[in-house]
Order: structure tokens, then sequence, then C-alpha cells
């Protein structure tokens, strides 16, 4: 007789999964920040994000990337509105420690590496701590890109057009 | 008196119960916690239906516990999984996909057919196949089922000729299916879907906009029961629906019979109904919890559960998924043909031999069409994620080049005790009542007979000409089904109601969900639990 392990659960619950495991050095503080663009990132983060989720997402000549898809002002609004609890301090963490590895490189901060060493770094941030980081950012990564414009990703459904899907219908009225 | 009956939930198992007394000219009035939402209020919109909890209460005001064997247990408001299924009026129908499979004969003498399995609680059902078959067929005339009699070695045994509503438009692959089921001498027959292909009253068709299970239905087409029952409940003057009314508990007199309903609505103010009857349907886990809750002077121990019998056995679906990926390569443009039903299964398999044994039903469908979750699943390799230029060629080929073909296997979680619902001692919801605890336990067997299905399920995707064809046999509860918990029988030392599904200890309150039953049978059983709430709620109307 076998009971569902715990760990076949947190199988279940990966990226959730994060909440559990908030041993981290310090309290991430969860708020509109003072100043900057950002309703819950820091200008800094913000740089680090908007950096990172175009590493997980480039631009091609005849392709939307994460820039195109307006994806760093919705992954912040999206953390101000609608995310689950424990997924803007999931980012907020990741962003500093990108940072912070890119320093130890004797870079200014992530956003100031080129495409290759930003790779290296994101893999390597990824090898020392599960993807959790990974999970949450490439999720509303996506859904900047394949969402319905309404939530102010894929403008104009540059991201459907792109790989060719037809969205359902009815699609949701304007706000 | 407020009303001769009174409904606690409003989905599959509640519904039904208000609509035949309404139908019949008694008064009723339908408690359910969530929003009454509407066909307006539903889009296709992945963000809004599958990626927040728009249709689920928070978990910090409604939280559920997930116990584990080794005495650890989750606040699911910790882990995000939660046993909520749709929390709206018409519950989680609205949200179903709605393939509809009646139980055969076999699933309600399990003991007798296949004897004693060590560890498990087998039991027939007090009621035989033939006593649910009538309100199968009610079902497909009210509820509203579509689908195409195809003899087959385990076809139903129906009382009327065929389906009352034409079967959907298939997709090409639905031919496909056939052809490659032939081949390894299999039989695929047209699942029956709870989706109108054509209008029936205020409902319009299918519209094949897609995008259909997990989202609310935007024609009216899918036999929700709020668009196929609570709709027409209403219009006829004696059936109201409070939404966003929260059940607390129910009250019982020094008879043990129960007198009134208290609720809280929305605003947090508690509210007491009385009514002749009471029919409680909140799903297992929320029903068995309420009864749980309500003790009175009869029922020291909670309402009904006098043999310490309520939230035992509580039951799932066991099996698995399969999937192969199928080509435009070898396929053509057919491939991406935007009728988006497959609606082949077959229950070749639904008994297996040597040794004899149950088994289940297998489902094929298409991959969910949901773009967000699909790309999401393209950005893992076998050596972890994917990302940059890699990724996007990866999406480029998921999307364009390729569909995934998947099915669903669906075979019996058995009965065991361990399995149950509790009241957790710590963890309360927003009014202070105590948490539903949820301790999960499978049988292997489940995993045996799920894993010779899903080995059928792959053969014939091979016969298909799939590559990369694999599948999983999961120890994971199904959260989308879940039955049990207030088995029904004849023996009150046993059993929770009686055959009429009214409690043996308190005669004025049925259960009408799923939690009646003692087996669960090897199909999505939701077609079950509607024709179950039509059958108890005729008999309630005899009483």
């Amino acid at each position: 007789m076998k009971r569902m392990s715990r760990r076949d659960f947190l199988a279940r619950a990966a990226v959730a999964s994060v909440a559990l495991s908030g041993c981290g050095p310090r309290p991430v503080r969860c708020e509109a920040p003072a100043g900057g663009p950002g309703k819950r990132l820091e200008p800094e983060e913000w740089r680090a994000m908007e950096a990172v989720q175009s590493v997980i997402l480039p631009s091609g000549p005849d392709s939307p990337g994460a820039r195109e898809v307006n994806a760093t002002p919705y992954l912040d609004a999206a953390l101000a509105f609608g995310a689950e609890p424990g997924d803007c301090e999931t980012v907020k963490r990741g962003a500093a420690r990108l940072d912070a590895l890119a320093r130890e490189g004797g870079a200014a901060d992530y956003a100031s590496l080129e495409p290759k060493r930003a790779d290296e770094v994101l893999r390597a941030m990824l090898e020392a701590q599960g993807n959790d980081f990974f999970v949450v950012v490439l999720g509303f990564t996506l859904e900047a890109l394949l969402g319905d414009p309404i939530h102010g990703g894929n403008p104009d459904g540059v991201g459907w057009r792109w790989l060719g899907h037809t969205p359902g219908w009815p699609r949701p009225r304007g706000a | 008196m407020d009303a001769d009956l009174i409904v606690v939930g409003s989905g599959a198992g509640g519904a039904p119960v208000a609509y035949t007394a309404a139908l019949a000219g008694r008064s009723v009035i339908v408690l359910e916690r969530g929003p009454w939402r509407r066909e307006p209020d539903f889009a296709k919109d992945e963000i809004v239906c599958c990626r927040r909890r728009t249709f689920l209460p928070d978990l910090r005001e409604a939280p559920h516990v997930v116990a584990f064997d080794d005495g650890s247990a989750w606040p699911t408001h910790e882990t995000g999984w939660d046993f909520w299924n749709g929390t709206l009026v018409g519950g989680a129908s609205n949200l179903m996909s709605g393939y509809f499979h009646r139980l055969g004969p076999v699933d309600f003498r399990l003991r007798s057919e296949f004897g004693p399995i060590e560890g498990a609680e087998v039991v027939d059902w007090p009621i035989s196949y033939d006593d649910l078959e009538p309100w199968y067929a009610h079902v497909e005339g009210v509820v509203g089922v579509s689908g195409r009699v195809v003899e087959h070695p385990h076809s139903d045994r129906r009382s009327t000729p065929d389906f009352p509503f034409p079967p959907l438009a298939e997709h090409p692959a639905a031919g496909w299916i056939d052809e490659a089921a032939a081949k390894i001498g299999d039989h695929t027959f047209p699942t029956p879907r709870a989706i109108l292909s054509v209008p029936k009253g205020a409902r319009r068709a299918c519209e094949y906009s897609g995008f259909c299970g997990n989202y609310g239905c935007t024609s009216g087409a899918k036999g929700s029961a709020r668009a196929a029952l609570l709709d027409e409940a209403v219009a006829t003057g004696r059936c109201q629906v409070r939404p966003n009314a929260c059940v607390t508990r129910l009250i019982s007199d020094a008879q043990g019979r129960v007198t009134h309903a208290e609720y809280v609505d929305a605003a947090g103010v508690r509210h007491r109904l009385g009514a002749r009857h009471f029919a409680v349907a909140c799903q297992p886990v929320e029903t068995a919890r309420l009864l749980l809750n309500s003790p009175g002077p009869r029922h020291p121990d909670g309402l009904g559960n006098r043999s310490g019998q309520v939230g035992r056995n509580l039951l799932f679906s066991a099996g698995g998924s399969g999937w192969g990926t199928l080509t435009v390569e070898r396929f053509g443009d057919a491939l991406h043909d935007p009728r988006p039903f497959v609606n082949r299964a077959t229950r070749d398999h639904y008994v297996l031999g040597s040794p004899r044994r149950k088994g289940g039903v297998i489902d094929f469908l298409w991959r969910h069409p949901n773009a967000i979750s699909r790309a999401q699943s393209a950005a893992w390799g076998r050596d972890g994620p994917i990302w940059g230029e890699a990724y996007k060629a990866r999406l480029l080929q998921a999307f364009k080049a390729e569909r995934e073909i998947v099915f669903e296997v669906f075979c019996d979680w058995l009965p065991v005790p361990g399995c149950n619902v509790q009241l957790d001692k710590k963890v309360r919801d927003r009014w202070g009542l105590p948490a539903a605890r949820v301790t999960l336990e499978g049988h292997p067997e489940n995993i045996v007979v799920g894993e010779a299905l899903a080995e059928r399920g792959e053969a014939l995707l091979r016969a298909l000409g799939a590559s990369d064809v694999g599948s999983k046999t999961s120890w994971a509860p199904s959260t989308n089904l879940v039955a049990g918990g207030c088995r029904f029988g004849n023996d009150p030392q046993t059993s929770v109601t009686d055959a009429d599904c009214r409690l043996h200890d308190a005669p004025n309150v049925y259960v009408t969900d799923g939690s009646f039953a003692p087996t669960g049978g090897s199909v999505p059983y939701t077609w079950t639990i509607y024709a179950n709430a039509f059958r108890v709620a005729h008999r309630l109307l005899e009483s």
C-alpha cells in the first residue's frame, strides 16, 4: 500500500515549491517602488529583467522577441496584479542574483553584459539555484508573447502571427 | 419554512435536483458559494481562464490541507494545489470538456464480478445499471448529449436507439484513429459529448471556437448545470439561485432531522433558511466537510456520521495520459484543419483478461490548444530548459510543423479507507470553520491497470504513425474528478446514505453529488453524477 508521497506532490506543484523553500537571506519587499517606471520592479531590477527576458526570447529580423511583445512591462504589471504570492519574490531575488554574478565577473550589472556572456550567467545561476526563476519568468514572458493583447503583451497579435496560432473567440472585450 | 427544498451547491450534483423539483411545482433555493457568471461573462482568454485562479476561491480564505503517510500535511495556499474545481453557479460543469461515458453494467457489481481486492473496500452498488439506465437517457435529452451509436464489443446497453443530438463535426484525425485501431484489432467509437451540435431552446449550438475544456462556454452549447438546467429552473419562477452564499452548517433538531441551512453572504452576514428537504452537493471534499462541520443533538460526530463513514473511501480517477507527435510532413495540411474535435475512444479494454480484472477506457484527443501552455512545454528538453534561438526554432517547429495527439486513460481509483476527508485540527477558513484535510492514498492496482491501458493507447498511436510516443501512469489523484466519501448502501454500518442517497440518520437530507459512489467506474463520471442526481430527485419528490 503506497500513499502519495510528498515528493510526488511537490513535483505537481513545482513552481509553488519556491514558496516552501523560501529560506532566503532576507525578506524581499514586493511593493510599489519609489522611482522608475515599475509597478513592482525597482529600476535596476527592471533593467536586469529586460536583459534576461531578451536572453530567453531574443528579437529576430522576422520574429518578435521579449522587447517587441512588451515582456518586461507585462511582467512588472503581472507581479502587481494576478501573480501568485511567491512569484514577485522569485523574480526579485533572481534579478539581484544575476546582477551579483555579473559584478563578480567585473561588469557593472547584468544588463551591460554581451549576449553570449549574459547567456552563460543565466545558465550558471540556474545550475546553482534550480529552475524556479526560469519557470516563473518564462511563464510571464510567454503570456506577453501569446496572451490576448488586452493584457498588454502581444501587440496586434504579433506573437500569434509569428507562430500561426489562431486564438479562440469571442475574444475578451475592451475594459 | 423558506422553501420546499434547499440545494447546497449548484453543479452537476445539485442542479438536476433543483430543476426537477422546480418543474414539478416545488419551491427551491439553491445556495452557491461562487458568483453567477453567464455566457457574456466568458471569453476565450487563456490568461484569465487558465493561468489565474479566476473560477476558484482564494486559498487563504478557503484552504484545503493535503496530508501524506509521513504525517506531514500542507495547507494548500502554500502549494497552490487544491481540490476546488470551479466555484461558480453551475460549478465545475461550466469548465468541463464534456467527454460523456456511461458506466458499464460491471461497474455496479465490481465485488461480485471480480472478487475482493486486498486493501481495498470494494463493494457492489445497491442499484444496478438497469436502475440508472433511464436516467442516462434522460440526461441525453435534457442536458444535451451529442453522439452516434456505433456497435462495438463493449457498446452501451441503451433503451433508446441513438443520441437525441447528432455528433459534432470531427477533425479528419478521427478517421485516422479508426484506421489505426483497426490495424491493431481495437475498436474505436465516437465519444459522446455534452455539447449541443444543434440549438436547444435558448442555448445555441457549438460554435467550434476550439477552446472548450477549462473555459466557460460562450454559446450555451456545453451542458453545464447552469446553462442546461438552472436557467430553466429559474424561469419557472419557483427556483431561486443565491450566488456568493457559503453554507457553513446544517442545523438539525432533537429528532435528527435538518431544519435549517446556515450560510454567510458576500458581506459576511449570516443567514438561516428553513426547508422540508435538503440536498447536499458541494463536490465530495466539501460535502464531507459540511457534514462533519454540522454536528447536532443526534449527530455528535457530524451529520450522518454515526458509523464514522463520512469522508471515507474518497475516490478519484486513476490512469494517466499518453502522447505522440504527428507531422505536417506526413499528414499534410489536414493536420491543422480547424475542426477542433477528435472524439474517439475505445472500451475494448474495459475488462482485462488473465487474471480477469477491471480495466478502463481510453479517450483520444488533440493536446489542449492553449498556446501559452504549449509554448511552455516546448522549453524543456532532455537536459533541462531551452532558451534563446534554439527555443524559438523549437517553438516554430511545435506550432507549425507538428501537432501533439494525446490519450487519456480512465480506470478505477480503488476505494481505500486511508484515502479520505477529515476536518483539519488547525487550519480554518475565513469564517473560522475547520478546513478539509484530504489524506491521499492510492492502491497499487490503480497503476497496474493504468499501465496496461496506456500500453494499448501507445500501440494505437504508433499504428497511427506518431513519433515520440510515450505515456505516464500517475499515482497522483485527478483533482478534476472526485467522487466517494459518502457511499450509498443498504447497511448503515458501512455506508452514509441509503440506495436513494438519503442519509441513514437524517431522512430529509439527500447527498446528490458524486459522493454517493462506492466505486467510481473506469470512465470520467460526470454523466453518472447527472444521471444519479435526476434519479434521486425523483425519489425525493415521491417521498
